[in-house]
């Protein structure tokens, strides 16, 4: 006993090598392409670490990776240089801001090939440096194929993005129809609307048909909707982040009571193995559906 | 946290805050307590630790009022009031009575372990009928920090206090 503190000192100690490591693993989804899928996630993770939440955001779009784009930064090398055994973890993060660090994606049909031999155990020693995080958003593709389902398996929660047209709310139910084999809780924004009233009238009806289609057994909640907005067109044109330059704009605004309902769920879920935890988990919970 | 005016509060509350990995802000002047409290706002609990200062010093005891007053934030803060256990009556009643304008939800004792009479506890909470919230017992952190009861009380007040026993 050394200082008045020692106890409290190895009691943290104690947590952090058992009781758990509670990076929240979120996976951002759309049916169809187009419908803002990463303009959502980049925003969000500007928001969360705003808010002081420890992101790291990974770029799981299928042979189209464009998180670099939207964050307007630079990429050298990516996961799978990490895979091939020709970078480490650290050199491919990309810091984006505080609290904000991008894991760039390439083809995620490739990394795939990497699921066997000794690579994914060392990338997955290394992955301990992301341990620290507080949520992982995931970018996963548009639609509704095999190796987004495999990362809609994987994490923790799965938000489907939609816009109010047609096509892009059928391409929307049948990614939930999808996943609702794999999962009971699907959230659901509704991003491009006009007013709320239509915003919610959609959810109502996605919510209806999937009850009588789906069933009881899966719970769709509504996270919350993303007006249309010029701005937020101006932002992406730019480069941009919209919630950075417009931060009291409506969508901001918008983004900012969706990431609040997201954080209520984050301290609710602290309890998970150590071994479940962290990118390594993520990547062991991937391969074991091979 | 309000309390810039020590030396070395900060640091210290810095480094329990690095220690338990938890966010912290700072506040310096009243108007900007609102702010540092949204920017908590993903926690479940914030912990705010005000400028200690003698019950006649209405400058400071002011100036938490005026970080109460402006709070315009959903959070509604609770206020617990820390004396020390080995004061006089005459002085905890003067002390809660001055503080009494912040609206005093509960009572905190600390130093149990450097007194031997408890009276004056039981006075003041028999006088002012604000309930006790937490006993300190000692300096080591956190496990000398004891949720109040009433049964550690009377124990004390009957037998004192002993490490050990009444814990």
């Amino acid at each position: 006993m050394n200082h008045q503190a020692a106890k409290l000192e190895a009691l943290v100690n104690q947590n952090r090598n058992t009781a758990a490591k509670k990076t929240r693993f979120i996976a951002i989804t759309s049916g169809k392409g187009g419908v803002g899928k990463s303009t959502i996630s980049s925003n969000m993770a500007h928001v969360m670490a705003k808010y002081g939440l420890k992101v790291g955001i990974f770029d799981a779009d299928i042979g189209l990776a464009n998180l670099d784009v939207m964050f307007n930064v630079k990429i050298q090398k990516n996961i799978l240089h990490v895979l091939k055994g020709e970078a480490t973890v650290n050199e491919i993060l990309v810091p984006i801001e505080k609290n904000l660090v991008l894991i760039p994606g390439e083809s995620g049909e490739e990394i795939f090939k990497y699921a066997s031999g000794g690579l994914f155990e060392r990338f997955m020693d290394q992955a301990s440096v992301l341990d620290d995080l507080d949520v992982m958003l995931i970018d996963t593709g548009a639609g509704i194929g095999e190796h987004i389902q495999l990362f809609l398996r994987a994490c923790d929660d799965v938000i489907v993005v939609t816009v109010p047209d047609p096509a892009a709310i059928t391409d929307a139910y049948a990614t939930i129809k999808v996943t609702a084999r794999l999962r009971d809780e699907i959230n659901v924004i509704m991003n491009q609307v006009r007013s709320s009233k239509e915003a919610e009238g959609l959810f109502e009806k996605i919510h209806k048909v999937a009850q009588a289609n789906i069933g009881g057994g899966l719970k769709l909640n509504y996270l919350g909707q993303i007006s249309n907005d010029a701005k937020i067109a101006n932002s992406v044109k730019k480069r941009a982040l919209f919630s950075r330059d417009y931060p009291s704009a409506t969508p901001t605004i918008e983004l900012e009571q969706i990431v609040k309902r997201i954080a209520k769920k984050l301290e609710r879920n602290v309890l998970v193995d150590p071994k479940e935890s962290g990118l390594g988990g993520l990547f062991k919970r991937l391969m074991e559906h091979f | 946290m309000l309390d810039t005016y020590r030396i070395g509060a900060v640091e210290q509350l810095m480094q329990y805050a690095r220690m338990m990995k938890l966010g912290i802000e700072t506040v310096v002047d009243p108007p900007e307590f609102s702010s540092a409290l949204n920017a908590l706002r993903y926690s479940d609990y914030i912990l705010i630790d005000t400028m200690g200062s003698s019950p006649y010093d209405k400058g400071k005891i002011e100036k938490i009022y005026e970080c109460l007053r402006g709070n315009d934030t959903d959070y509604s803060v609770d206020v617990v009031l820390v004396m020390p256990s080995s004061i006089k009556y005459e002085d905890l009643k003067a002390t809660y009575e001055n503080f009494a304008p912040l609206g005093i939800d509960t009572m905190m004792f600390t130093k149990l372990d450097e007194t031997r009479g408890f009276g004056n506890i039981f006075s003041l909470v028999y006088e002012t009928k604000v309930p006790i919230s937490y006993f300190s017992v000692g300096q080591e952190v956190p496990e000398d920090l004891v949720v109040a009861t009433s049964d550690f009380l009377v124990e004390c007040l009957m037998n004192g206090f002993s490490r050990g026993e009444n814990t």
